[in-house]
C-alpha cells in the first residue's frame, strides 16, 4: 500500500474509534445510572457490573489505539530538546520503531492465543482443541453474561491490528517530515 | 538488567504505557519465558476488569461537563463574595475557588490547567506580577487529587486493594491542612508585597451570585453524601455526579448543549483511556517483576537503614520527590505502589489508607517540580513567566505542603479521624 493510502486508512480508522470511545463511555453511564435505579427498587440486574466493567475495557483498549495516532500518550521528556536536532528525529523515529513492536508484537501473540489454524484444523470442536493444545481461551466463561470469554476478548486483536496500522502510518509520517527538512 | 531497559525506554521518551510494556517483553525474552506471551494479551486485560476503575472516566467526565457548563466562572464568583474585598482579594479567591473545584475535579492536571486559565490573566490585568498569580493558582491546583474525588486515590485504591471511599473521606483532613497552609502563605507573602486591593460586592450582587453558585454545591455533596451514606459506591456516585453536572450545567445554567454532550463523552474517553492503558501495562509489569524479586529486595535493604515507620516513611517522602520530579501523577503512583506498599504495610506495619494518602501527597507534588512537571509547564505559559521565576515563586506552597506531609507522617491519626 502507498505512502498516502497508509495515512488515509489510518485516518479513517481514528475517525470510526473516537467514535465508538464516546458512544462507549455514553453506555456505561447509562449502565451505572441503570444499575442505582434498579437497585433502588429491589430490582437489581446481576449482570450490569461485569458488562459496564467490558464496556469500559473496550473502551480503554480502543481509546488506546486512537491515541497512538495523535501521540497523546504521556512520555517522560527529560532534556530531549538539549540534543541536537539530528540526534532528537533519531530517537523519535526509534521510538515510533518500539512503538510499532509493540503492536505487531502484541498481533503476534493474540493470533497464537486465538489459535485460528489450530481451531479450523479442530473443526472449531472447542474442546478437543483445549484437549490437544491445553489453550482453554475458548472454555472460559464470562460470570453473568451468559456467553464464552473469547467475544470479549476479540478487541485485543482487533486493537493490535489497529494500532500496527496507526504505528506504521506514524513511522512513516515521521521519515517523510525528516525527508522534507532535508530538502 | 531489567531495570537498565526501563530507564533507556524512559529516557528515550517512550510512552510510559509502553515502557512498562516493553520492559516486559523484553523481560520475558532475555528470561527465557516465551510460555509467559499466551498469558500476556491477557494479563493485560485483566488489569483492567476492576470495578474501582470504572469511576475514572466517571470522575472525569464530570469534570469535563462541570467546566462545558459555566462552572469555573461561578464559582470564582462565589468565592468572591467571602475573600474578594480583602487586599490581595484574587489571591484569596483563587484558593477558595481552587477547594471548591478540587471537590468536583479529580485531575491536579486538569485544574491546573482550568484554574491557571480563568484566574491567572485577570490577575495580571489587576497589577499581580505574573509569577505570583500563577504560583499561587497553580498551587491551589495541588488540592484537586488530594480532596475528593480523586483520580489518584481511585488508582491507589485499586492497587492496593483498599476501598475508595475510605481514601476519598481519609484525604478531607489533609486537603484542608493543605488549603490552611496555602493561606498562611499567601498572607505573609502579603505583607511582603503589598496586593491590589479587591472590592467587595453589595448585598444583592452577592446573593444573586450565591444563589447561582448553588447548584453547583450538589455535585461534591452527591459525592461525598453518596458514599458516606453508604446509598452509593464510589464508582455509582461519579455516575450520579455526571448526571447531577448534566442537568446543573444544561437546565440551570443553561450553557451546556446537547452538541457539546458527544465531545465530552470522546473527551472522557481518551483522557481515560490514557490512564487505563498505563494501569494495563503496570498490571504486566507488575506480573513480570514478581519473577526479578524487586519488593523483596528493597525491603532488605530499607530494613537495613531503619526499623521505625516514621523514619521509613520520611525515606518514602524522599525518595517519591526524588521520583516525582521526573516522572509525574499517575505515572509515578503506579510504578511505586507494588514496590512500596508490600514494604509498608509487612515489614513497618503501616496502615494502607495512611501510606495511601501520603504517597498521593508526593506525588501530586511532582506536578509542580522541575525538570519534569506537567502542572510547571502549563502555569508557565499560561501567566507567560519563566519556569525558574515560576518555581521560586512556588517554593513556600512547596514547603507547605511538605510540611503537611512530615505532619501526617508523624500523626496517622489525622488521615484516619474522619474514617471512625
Amino acid at each position: 500500500m502507498s505512502y498516502k493510502g497508509l495515512d488515509l486508512l489510518a485516518d479513517r480508522l481514528v475517525r470510526i474509534e473516537t467514535a465508538a470511545c464516546g458512544v462507549l463511555v455514553a453506555v456505561l453511564v447509562a449502565l451505572i445510572l441503570l444499575n442505582v435505579i434498579t437497585r433502588a427498587f429491589n430490582v437489581a440486574l446481576f449482570w450490569v457490573d461485569e458488562l459496564a466493567i467490558q464496556v469500559m475495557v473496550w473502551m480503554a483498549f480502543i481509546g488506546t489505539s486512537v491515541l497512538v495516532r495523535k501521540r497523546g500518550h504521556v512520555s517522560v521528556r527529560l532534556g530531549l530538546e538539549k540534543l541536537s536536532i539530528n540526534l532528537q528525529r533519531r530517537i523519535s523515529v526509534t521510538v515510533d520503531v518500539l512503538i510499532l513492536l509493540f503492536a505487531a508484537g502484541l498481533c503476534v501473540m493474540c493470533w497464537f492465543w486465538y489459535d485460528p489454524l489450530g481451531v479450523v484444523q479442530h473443526g472449531f470442536h472447542f474442546e478437543e482443541f483445549a484437549a490437544d493444545t491445553y489453550n482453554f481461551i475458548y472454555q472460559e466463561p464470562t460470570n453473568s453474561l451468559g456467553f464464552p470469554k473469547f467475544w470479549i476478548w476479540l478487541v485485543l486483536p482487533f486493537v493490535s491490528v489497529s494500532m500496527t496500522i496507526h504505528a506504521m502510518a506514524n513511522l512513516l509520517d515521521n521519515f517523510s517530515n525528516v525527508a522534507l527538512a532535508k530538502c | 538488567m531489567l531495570i537498565g531497559i526501563f530507564l533507556l525506554l524512559l529516557l528515550l521518551g517512550l510512552p510510559v504505557a509502553l515502557v512498562l510494556a516493553d520492559s516486559a517483553i523484553a523481560y520475558i525474552f532475555l528470561s527465557d519465558n516465551s510460555l509467559l506471551f499466551l498469558s500476556f494479551p491477557m494479563q493485560l486485560f485483566g488489569g483492567l476488569e476492576r470495578y474501582g476503575l470504572l469511576a475514572i472516566p466517571l470522575f472525569i467526565l464530570t469534570g469535563e461537563l462541570m467546566n462545558e457548563g459555566g462552572i469555573t466562572r461561578r464559582l470564582i464568583a462565589v468565592a468572591a463574595i467571602f475573600v474578594g474585598g480583602l487586599r490581595g482579594g484574587l489571591m484569596y479567591i483563587s484558593l477558595l475557588a481552587n477547594m471548591m473545584m478540587a471537590s468536583i475535579i479529580g485531575s491536579g492536571t486538569a485544574q491546573i490547567a482550568i484554574m491557571t486559565r480563568a484566574m491567572v490573566p485577570e490577575m495580571t490585568r489587576q497589577g499581580y506580577p505574573p509569577a505570583v498569580a500563577a504560583a499561587a493558582t497553580a498551587a491551589g491546583g495541588l488540592l484537586s487529587p488530594i480532596i475528593p474525588p480523586s483520580m489518584l486515590f481511585i488508582i491507589y485504591g485499586v492497587l492496593a486493594q483498599v476501598p475508595i471511599g475510605d481514601l476519598f473521606i481519609a484525604g478531607i483532613i489533609p486537603g484542608l491542612m493543605m488549603s490552611a497552609g496555602f493561606l498562611i502563605v499567601i498572607a505573609l507573602i502579603g505583607l511582603r508585597q503589598q496586593f491590589p486591593r479587591g472590592k467587595w460586592y453589595n448585598v444583592k450582587e452577592a446573593f444573586h451570585h450565591l444563589a447561582a453558585g448553588l447548584p453547583a454545591a450538589l455535585v461534591p455533596l452527591v459525592i461525598v453524601g453518596g458514599i458516606k451514606s453508604g446509598l452509593a459506591t464510589p464508582t455509582e456516585s461519579a455516575a450520579l455526579a455526571a448526571l447531577t453536572a448534566f442537568i446543573v450545567g444544561h437546565f440551570f445554567y443553561r450553557e451546556l448543549r446537547w452538541n457539546m454532550l458527544a465531545q465530552a463523552f470522546v473527551r472522557a474517553a481518551l483522557t481515560s483511556s490514557m490512564i487505563l492503558f498505563l494501569i494495563a501495562t503496570a498490571n504486566v509489569f507488575g506480573w513480570v517483576i514478581i519473577f526479578e524479586k524487586v519488593p523483596q529486595k528493597m525491603a532488605e535493604w530499607l530494613t537495613s537503614l531503619t526499623s521505625d515507620p516514621f523514619y521509613f516513611l520520611l525515606l518514602v517522602n524522599i525518595f517519591l520527590l526524588a521520583v516525582g520530579m521526573v516522572i509525574d501523577g499517575i505515572a509515578a503512583l503506579i510504578l511505586v505502589v507494588p514496590i512500596l506498599l508490600p514494604v509498608a504495610q509487612s515489614v513497618y506495619g503501616i496502615d494502607p489508607i495512611h501510606f495511601g494518602v501520603i504517597v498521593c501527597i508526593n506525588v501530586v507534588l511532582g506536578l509542580l517540580t522541575p525538570p519534569v512537571g506537567v502542572g510547571l509547564y502549563l502555569a508557565s505559559s499560561v501567566g507567560n513567566v519563566s519556569i525558574a521565576r515560576l518555581f521560586m515563586a512556588l517554593l513556600p506552597y512547596l514547603f507547605a505542603t511538605l510540611a503537611v506531609l512530615l505532619i501526617i507522617s508523624w500523626q496517622p491519626v489525622l488521615v484516619t479521624y474522619l474514617l471512625d
